[in-house]
């Protein structure tokens, strides 16, 4: 039976061939020479610097002996957080998640390490390493024994926004997940956790949530903002200003409610974060996202009147967006809509506007709109231009944003997205190139492959 | 080979509810989708 490998012995062996004395290696590796001598020893462990002095000067690539060490002083002796800790970083820092994994089934049976994981996992998610404080978190939830603590709810939300895609499925699974616990968040989280829930049900179409999760940050919001809670928020507090929510509640509602079919709400909702004048002396920020919100009111109500028929809107509508470039994305997606709904002929309007129809990141005055609604959008936007462009019997470039809209379907995992597109291109087959045709048949065995993970099955019949 | 089976039903399904005969020289238009898929407001997402 062979000895389990050591670092100790593949240091010992690398000294004896390389013919250098203790000294001399202490020199080349930056060590000092008493501490290396301990260690070699085995007089004291190895630290994780000094394991990544030693690697480095043995000329091995960095985290070379990551396994050996997990093996040598975290499964071999009694795991010493010294040691775990700033392992787990560098394994995180080199992207070791398999490493990461085996100190963390290894400790787990140790429960008083829990707050010091998810204090390692905080700063993991702080410098954006989020792989490994995904396992981290999870880790912790697992071993949390209360179902209402503070912290099962924190990496529960940590979970649930590291976790968000452009799968649809998956969005869907995360914010179910996630939901059950927003109430035992601190209330410091529970707003931007709120926001993100409304965005990601927004993106799914599910308004009847929205409303719901809307209402709820409205009476939250609004009840710290009248016990006149700090409107000038301290780091690590919420992401936007107080007020952000209050206006942003009312749009998600307006939006609901459009949505239901009772624009008579939605317009009185509109109205509500159209003036924000209950905000008594505005701060610089809170000016900008009052502003924002009023501009937003007003792109709203003609896109209202639009998609209630009133074409007349249409040029004052176009004249309102093309002054706002962060609004020509989202306004030229209802501009489309509006004009296959009422046969409008907006050939001038997508020739003005053709370098906004790309897919990218949608910006407003106060930060980043969410990729999963942005993608939705796009994936809608191709789907309604491909229309517009087939009744205009423009066959050849219809089709090809039929297919352009179902290769983003299959990426968003939309279904009903897919069947639209599917149902598109099926109808207008006939004048399809066979350009078209052949890749149309790549999309659709990507379809089944992805209907296959779904339901189970092994492809391997194709 | 039934699930091959049970996929191409259902497509089959969705182009005979969709498709139309293509006739030379009758005017072709795409008919209304079963749902009016509205548009999300400016602003959601924020």
């Amino acid at each position: 039976m062979e000895p389990t490998p050591t670092i100790l012995a593949e240091l010992d062996n690398y000294l004896k061939r390389e013919a250098l004395t203790i000294t001399q290696f202490a020199e080349r590796s930056g060590l000092h020479t008493g501490t290396l001598s301990n260690v070699m020893h085995g007089i004291r462990p190895i630290a994780m610097q000094q394991l990544d002095q030693i690697t480095m000067a043995m000329g091995l690539a960095e985290g070379y002996f990551y396994d050996l060490y997990i093996d040598n002083y975290i499964i071999d002796r009694s795991p010493d957080w010294r040691r775990v800790g700033p392992l787990l970083h560098r394994c995180a820092e080199l992207n070791k998640l398999d490493a990461v994994q085996r100190v963390l089934l290894h400790i787990m049976d140790k429960l008083m390490y829990l707050p010091l994981l998810f204090d390692t996992a905080e700063e993991l998610f702080a410098q954006g390493r989020s792989a490994a404080a995904i396992l981290l978190y999870e880790s912790v939830a697992e071993g949390e024994k209360s179902q209402h603590s503070e912290r099962l709810a924190l990496c529960r939300y940590r979970l649930f926004t590291l976790g968000l895609s452009d799968d649809q499925d998956t969005n869907l699974l995360a914010a179910t997940h996630f939901e059950p616990f927003l109430e035992r968040l601190d209330e410091a989280y529970q707003l931007d956790a709120l926001n993100e829930l409304i965005n990601v049900n927004a993106s799914l179409q599910r308004w009847s949530k929205v409303e719901q999760l809307a209402e709820k940050m409205e009476h939250k919001a609004t009840i710290q903002y009248e016990q006149g809670s700090k409107r000038e928020r301290a780091p690590g507090e919420l992401k936007k200003p107080l007020i952000f929510y209050i206006l942003y509640a009312y749009l998600a509602r307006a939006n609901a409610w459009r949505e239901c079919g009772d624009y008579m709400k939605g317009l009185y909702y509109v109205s509500l974060y159209a003036d924000a004048s209950w905000v008594k002396k505005p701060s610089e920020e809170e000016e900008r996202v009052i502003k924002q919100f009023s501009e937003w009111a007003e792109a709203n109500r003609y896109m209202y009147h639009l998609m209630a028929g009133q074409v007349e809107v249409l040029v004052d509508y176009v004249n309102y967006i093309a002054a706002r470039e962060n609004e020509i994305f989202p306004g030229l997606c209802k501009i489309i809509l509006a004009a296959n709904k009422y046969h409008i002929n907006i050939d001038s309007i997508l020739e003005r506007f053709e370098s906004y129809l790309s897919f990218k990141e949608e910006q407003s005055q106060i930060g980043k709109i969410s990729q999963q609604v942005t993608a939705e959008r796009y994936t809608r936007v191709l789907a309604e231009l491909a229309v517009y462009y087939l009744n205009a019997k423009k066959f050849n470039r219809g089709l090809c944003l039929v297919l352009e809209s179902l290769e983003s379907s299959i990426r968003i995992n939309c279904d009903s997205a897919i069947l639209r597109c599917i149902g598109l291109f099926e109808q207008f087959r006939p004048f399809a190139s066979d350009q078209a045709l052949e890749r149309y048949k790549i999309l659709i065995r990507e379809v089944q492959t992805l209907n296959e993970k779904k339901i189970g099955f092994s492809t391997r019949y194709m | 080979m039934k699930r091959k089976l049970v996929f191409l039903l259902a497509t089959c399904s969705i182009v005979g509810a969709i498709a139309a005969p293509f006739v030379p020289g009758v005017s072709y238009s795409i008919k209304e989708p079963a749902a009016i898929i509205s548009p999300m407001d400016h602003g959601i997402g924020s």
